[in-house]
């Protein structure tokens, strides 16, 4: 019982990877969402930290993003020149927000996120 | 409006670092705000989270626990899926990308408030003091 539980974690782990590839292709994010959510329900034991699950999916996200990106530079849908104003603010906020990590709420900031995405979601779909 | 871009990405970056998410916040901004194509603002996306997640990963790398078989196994199991993913964005209709992101956004701050609500919830249960009902 045991060991069939153990497969169809795994079994479940792999199909969620392929959909977090599948996603992060199709759409350019959410990737990371999927992964966060799979390795919380079906690896909760060997993550006794919830700042792990989201550090494992972090790297699983980064590599299939490196994938999906070299596709989308390949087909001219991400073009040099519109990328220069990003990439070097990113790193800079990424940079920032891990150092500020643990030091600043970021409940509140969750529930704006969240309401956000809801309604421009929303918004996208009817416009 | 470069400064805008700056300060956006800037600003959604950090987001991400301190582990709210960023969600394709930049897509949002991009179509609806920059006027840029669908696809084109995903690709814009992805390349940023590469450059945003990549550097907080640098703090975070030897304070976690990294499983590095879990890793591999679901890195080799999705990368057919985004290579699948990125062909299917190439060949489908500019609109029913839009769509199907607007779906994606609404399900992603679904999931997000309910499982703020259920926290909040739970904090109050387990979290209220024995003495609160003397």
């Amino acid at each position: 019982m045991i060991r069939l539980h153990r497969y169809t974690s795994t079994a479940a782990l792999v199909g969620c990877a392929v959909a977090a590839g599948l996603i992060n292709g199709l759409l350019g994010a959410g990737g990371g969402i999927l992964l966060v959510f799979a390795l919380s329900r079906f690896c909760q034991n060997a993550f006794p930290d919830k700042r792990d699950v989201y550090a494992n999916a972090l790297v699983v996200t980064l590599a299939l993003t490196l994938v999906s990106t070299l596709l989308y530079i390949r087909a001219g849908n991400a073009p040099p020149a519109d990328l220069s104003h990003f990439v070097l603010p990113a790193a800079a906020g990424g940079l920032a927000g891990g150092v500020l990590l643990g030091r600043i709420s970021s409940k509140t900031l969750g529930l704006i996120f969240a309401w956000l995405l809801v309604v421009s979601g929303v918004f996208m779909i009817f416009r | 409006m470069v400064w805008l871009d700056i300060a956006v990405s800037f600003c959604i970056a950090m987001l991400s670092g301190l582990g709210v998410g960023s969600g394709g916040l930049l897509v949002i901004y991009l179509t609806l705000l920059s006027q840029v194509p669908q696809l084109q603002a995903q690709g814009i996306n992805l390349v940023f989270f590469l450059f945003s997640a990549g550097s907080s990963m640098l703090s975070h790398l030897w304070r976690r626990h990294l499983i590095l078989p879990l890793c591999i196994l679901m890195i080799a199991c999705g990368i057919p899926g985004a290579l699948a993913g990125s062909y299917l964005a190439g060949i489908l209709p500019a609109a029913a990308l839009r769509r199907l992101f607007g779906g994606f956004l609404v399900i992603a701050g679904g999931l997000t408030l309910t499982r703020n609500a259920k926290r909040r919830a739970s904090f109050g249960i387990f979290h209220k003091p024995p003495y609160i009902n003397r």
